[in-house]
This record gives structure tokens, C-alpha cells and sequence, in this order.
């Protein structure tokens, strides 16, 4: 079943891509989706890429041996995937930009750029590998095929699905997946909340094994309050600057289909975490003795239900480590083809047609492609590192920078480069004191990510303060706070067209407020009186 | 009452509350003037033809 479903989803991938292809006719097709992503496509591409291999198998497990609050009070995800996508992604998509870099470029000029761009590449690149790699060892005691051979055959339907037709591609086949990644939330996972005894099981049976699984610590391992409080907020300030988020915004086809998008991801991710984190820790009652941990859902998959529903849950997982894959994979690429090499012939005073653009930025897909594949197969020492670091990259280096960006008119190009680099340096060498060489603990046992963003801020205020901002940066931020960020729909729309929108867009918002307020309120009504004192 | 259990379906909904109300706000803030029939001085696609 499991190696069924392996070769059934890569091949779907890569027909579904070849199918699309004919769509891409130019450069912003590749990149954006000629900005006319809809609503739905925009929802598939934006949910699957939250829900991650991690969130399916490291954080599965947690909660199965520790019970639901452990994650679900710290997932600060949730919000900073709020953040990323209206309060970055539309600002983003508002100025132009067709890739996250673009916005820097315009804003504080090209040494800033680069400087962005190479850390955005690293960190991608970093955070591409762990998946890789996470996925090879998952997959590979799941299908009985050797770790090699999967990293290889992943690797291929990666980059074939994402040089093919880029933006198109992984929005559209992420779209298809999305709908394995919800079979898995809210078909099996109340399946398994039904095997382990249902509410009577959820709170009753676990607390009577341990009181502690209904703990903010979790039941195996204690974490102190720090923790959850500096993990709540190492996650909601890392997805904001995070570019398979914001960069999401971007082939929006207008401002309502972001704002319907957001409000449809939001709902499915909150309920769907929720019923996902609830049913793993059901399966502890089924069976206690499930190892690795990490695998409690793929067990649930191969053991306790019908081997087609299971099929499908185990496609759920590869459809998570496939799209999250693929948005990293093209945000790297992305990164490699328009914001280096195309800005580097254009500053030559060359020029590229949009043909050699589509070429180029394929090129750059395979390359990014065929590094992952060699750090995946012969897992350098130093890539553990960097895979550490990866993710803090963006928290501690973009994310002050595009705050400056966007609120801090006086942000001088000497004072962001200072952030990235103090940010981002203070970050890396607090990591290691702390978590590497044990020289000290911080305060409350929070994460060195916060102490590495407080740095970069205020490392732009203090040089900001020291220099002049330069004219024509001063001048691109009244400009581009002068543009509404609404503007670019309303130029574009008619007045009915606007209003139906408009209508649309209100009643998914007060939908989706309504139907999590009833179901996580009806879980919390039947759940907490239970399992307090 | 258990704080941890509470806050375990709470921090999920306030979530989807803060997402549902950002999105409303823009709509009042960006757009209701012209639903309504105003616009003041938005220029939308019809008024350019």
C-alpha cells in the first residue's frame, strides 16, 4: 500500500505538471501565476505549505507522547502565518514585487538585495535539505525502498514539478494534494479519536494514565513555561519573513482572493492542527508503544484503518513533505535565476528576453535541485548546522528588515545590513553557546531566535541613527506608503465587480470565524470540564 | 479549571477571530466607501473606460 501510494503521488505530480506547462507563456507566468491565482489555488498552495513533514511526523509524536496542549498552546504558526500573509504578503504584493528580494531591491538598492537574497538562498537551501532529508529516512522505513533511491526519485519529481512551470505548477498540483492533506485531518484523525474512546478516551483515559497529558509541559517531558513561551513566539515571528508564506501572496489574482485565502487557510489549519494534534494523542491508548513516536500517524495509517482510507492518509504525508518542499525549493530557485544572475546581466547593461528568463529560472531549479540532492545523500556535518540555523535566518534577518522597510522611513542601507548581519550573526553564535557547546542557559530557557531579532532591530535603529537615509530610499518609502494597498484591485476591478467581491469576501470571513468559534468552542465545552481538577 | 486544556482550543479560535476581523477591517477601511456608492477619489476600472 505504502509503496503504491509512493509512486502513485510522484507520478501524479509530475503528469500534473507537464499538463500546466502550456499555461507558462511568460516570465511572470513562471514566477507569479500571471498574478491570477484564485481563490482555491491560492488556499491549496498557501495550507499545504504550512502543513510541513513536521507537522504530520516530529510534532505528531510530541503530542502523542505528551498529550494536546504541549503544541497547541505554543503554535505561534498559526498567527505568524496571519502576519506573513497580510501584513507582509499583500504589502508585498501591493508594491509590485514579483519575488520577495524585488521589494529590497526598489526599497534600499542593491547591496541590501544581494546581501538578502544570499541569506534567503542559504536558509532555503538549509531548510530544503532537512526536509529531504526527513522525508528520505520517513519514506524510506515506510516504503522498505533504500533512503538513496528515495532521496533521488523525490528529488527528480521536485525539480521536474517545480522547473516545469513554476508558480503554476505548485499551485496547482499543491491544490490537488491539499485534498489528501484533508482526508488525513478531519477523516482520520477523528477515526483515530474514535479508536482510542472517543472524548471519554481523550480525557478520562489519559488523564487517568497521567494527569500530565493534560499539561501546558506535556506528560513525558515537563518543558518549564519559558519553553512554551519562547516557542510561541520563535513561531510566530519566523513564518512573517517566512517566503513560502508571503511569497504565496504574490500570484494572488486581487486583493479579496488574498483575503479570502488567508480566512480559508487560517480555518483549515486551526481545525485541522487541532483534530490532527487530538487524535495523536488518542493513539496512545490504542497503543503505547509505538516507535519511533514520530511514526504514530503512519501507524494509525498502516494498522488501524482501511488500507484505502489509510492510502490516503500516508498520501496526506507525502503530499505535506511535497509541497513544503516544493515552496522552498522554488523560493531558492526563484532567488537563484531573477534576483542574482537577471539583476546581474541587467546591472551589465544586458538584457534578457522573457524566453531566456523561463530558461534561466529552469536552469537555476535544477542547480538548487541537484545541491539538496548531494548535501541530502552525503549528509555533511556541517548541514546540521546550517539546518539548525535555517529557519532563525528569516526570523532574525528578514523579518526586522521588512519591518524597517515598511515603517522606518530614517532606515538607512548601512542600518539593515547591520540588522541582517548582527541579527543573524548574534543568533547563530547564541545557538551555539547555548544549545551546541551547553556554555549557558537564557533566561526562562527562551529560544536565542528572540535575543537574535531584539539584536538585528536594534542594530538598524542605532546605525540608522548614526547616518542619513539616502534620498531616493526616503523618497520610495513616501511613495510606496502613499500607494493604497488596495489601489491595484480597485484600478483593475468595476464597481460590481468589486461589490460581489467585496459581499464574498465578508461572508467567508464571518463563515470562518463562525465555524472555528462553534467547533473548537463545542471541543473545549465537552473536553476542559473533564480533564480540570 | 484546567488553563493548559483551555487554552488548548482558545489560542486556535482567538487565531481565526484576529485573522476574520483583520480581513473585515480592511474591507471598512479600503473598500466599504466604494461599495457604498462613494469612493472619493478611487478610480475603479468602469471610471477609466
Amino acid at each position: 500500500m505504502a509503496v503504491a501510494t509512493f509512486w502513485i503521488i510522484l507520478i501524479l505530480v509530475i503528469v500534473t505538471a507537464f499538463m500546466v506547462n502550456r499555461y507558462v507563456k511568460s516570465s511572470s507566468d513562471y514566477y507569479v501565476m500571471g498574478k491570477k491565482g484564485e481563490t482555491i489555488g491560492i488556499t491549496g498552495v498557501l495550507t499545504a505549505s504550512y502543513l510541513s513533514a513536521v507537522t504530520f511526523v516530529g510534532i505528531a509524536g510530541i503530542e502523542y507522547l505528551n498529550g494536546p496542549p504541549i503544541f497547541l498552546i505554543c503554535y505561534g504558526s498559526w498567527i505568524g502565518m496571519v502576519c506573513g500573509f497580510i501584513y507582509v504578503g499583500r504589502r508585498l504584493r501591493a508594491y509590485g514585487a514579483i519575488t520577495m528580494p524585488d521589494y529590497l531591491q526598489e526599497r534600499f538598492g542593491t547591496s541590501v538585495r544581494i546581501i538578502a537574497t544570499v541569506i534567503l538562498i542559504v536558509g532555503l537551501l538549509g531548510y530544503g535539505v532537512v526536509q529531504l532529508m526527513g522525508a528520505g529516512v520517513l519514506l524510506s522505513s515506510v516504503t522498505g525502498i533504500s533512503y538513496n533511491i528515495v532521496i533521488i526519485v523525490f528529488a527528480i519529481a521536485l525539480i521536474t514539478f517545480c522547473a516545469v512551470a513554476g508558480m503554476y505548477s505548485v499551485v496547482i498540483v499543491n491544490t490537488l494534494l491539499l485534498a489528501t492533506i484533508l482526508v488525513a485531518c478531519f477523516i482520520l484523525a477523528p477515526i483515530m479519536i474514535k479508536l482510542g474512546g472517543g472524548f471519554d478516551g481523550l480525557t478520562n483515559g489519559l488523564m487517568n494514565i497521567d494527569p500530565n497529558f493534560w499539561s501546558a509541559g506535556g506528560r513525558k517531558f515537563h518543558m518549564p513555561t519559558g519553553w512554551t513561551v519562547g516557542q510561541f513566539v520563535l513561531w510566530a515571528l519566523f513564518f512573517p519573513a517566512a517566503p513560502w508564506i508571503a511569497g504565496m501572496a504574490l500570484p494572488c489574482k486581487n486583493d479579496f482572493v488574498l483575503m479570502r485565502a488567508i480566512c480559508w487557510s487560517t480555518l483549515i489549519t486551526t481545525v485541522g492542527v487541532v483534530t490532527l494534534f487530538l487524535g495523536c494523542s488518542a493513539m496512545f491508548l490504542v497503543n503505547p508503544n509505538i516507535a519511533p513516536a514520530d511514526q504514530v500517524f503512519i501507524w494509525a495509517c498502516k494498522n488501524s484503518v482501511h488500507p484505502i482510507l489509510g492510502g490516503l492518509g500516508i498520501a496526506g504525508v507525502m503530499a505535506a513533505i511535497l509541497s513544503s518542499g516544493a515552496t522552498i525549493f522554488m523560493g531558492a530557485g526563484f532567488g537563484l535565476s531573477r534576483d542574482l544572475y537577471e539583476r546581474y546581466i541587467m546591472s551589465k547593461g544586458g538584457t534578457l528576453d522573457d524566453r531566456k528568463k523561463i530558461v534561466l529560472a529552469r536552469i537555476a531549479q535544477v542547480v538548487v535541485g541537484v545541491i539538496v540532492v548531494i548535501f541530502a545523500l552525503s549528509k555533511p556535518l556541517a548541514i546540521y548546522w546550517i539546518s539548525a540555523w535555517a529557519g532563525a535566518l528569516f526570523a532574525t534577518a528578514w523579518l526586522p528588515t521588512l519591518i524597517a522597510g515598511f515603517e522606518y522611513k530614517k532606515a538607512t542601507r548601512a542600518g539593515v545590513i547591520a540588522g541582517m548581519l548582527c541579527g543573524a550573526g548574534s543568533y547563530i553564535l547564541l545557538y551555539q553557546c547555548v544549545k551546541k557547546w551547553k556554555l549557558f542557559t537564557l533566561p526562562f530557557n527562551l529560544d536565542p531566535v528572540i535575543f537574535g531579532i531584539i539584536v538585528s532591530f536594534v542594530a538598524i535603529l542605532l546605525v540608522s541613527s548614526l547616518g542619513k537615509a539616502k534620498e531616493e530610499d526616503m523618497a520610495v518609502y513616501t511613495r510606496v506608503k502613499g500607494i493604497g494597498l488596495a489601489e491595484g484591485t480597485i484600478q483593475t476591478m468595476t464597481r460590481g465587480e468589486i461589490v460581489k467581491e467585496y459581499l464574498t469576501t465578508k461572508t467567508t470571513a464571518w463563515v470562518c470565524i463562525i465555524v472555528a468559534v462553534v467547533v473548537l468552542g463545542l471541543l473545549a465545552i465537552r473536553i476542559v470540564p473533564a480533564v480540570s481538577g | 479549571m484546567n488553563m493548559a486544556a483551555l487554552l488548548s482550543f482558545l489560542h486556535p479560535m482567538i487565531v481565526m477571530v484576529i485573522c476574520g476581523i483583520w480581513v473585515l477591517s480592511i474591507l471598512k477601511s479600503d473598500y466599504s466607501e466604494l461599495v457604498k456608492g462613494g469612493g472619493g477619489d478611487a478610480q475603479v476600472k468602469g471610471d477609466n473606460n
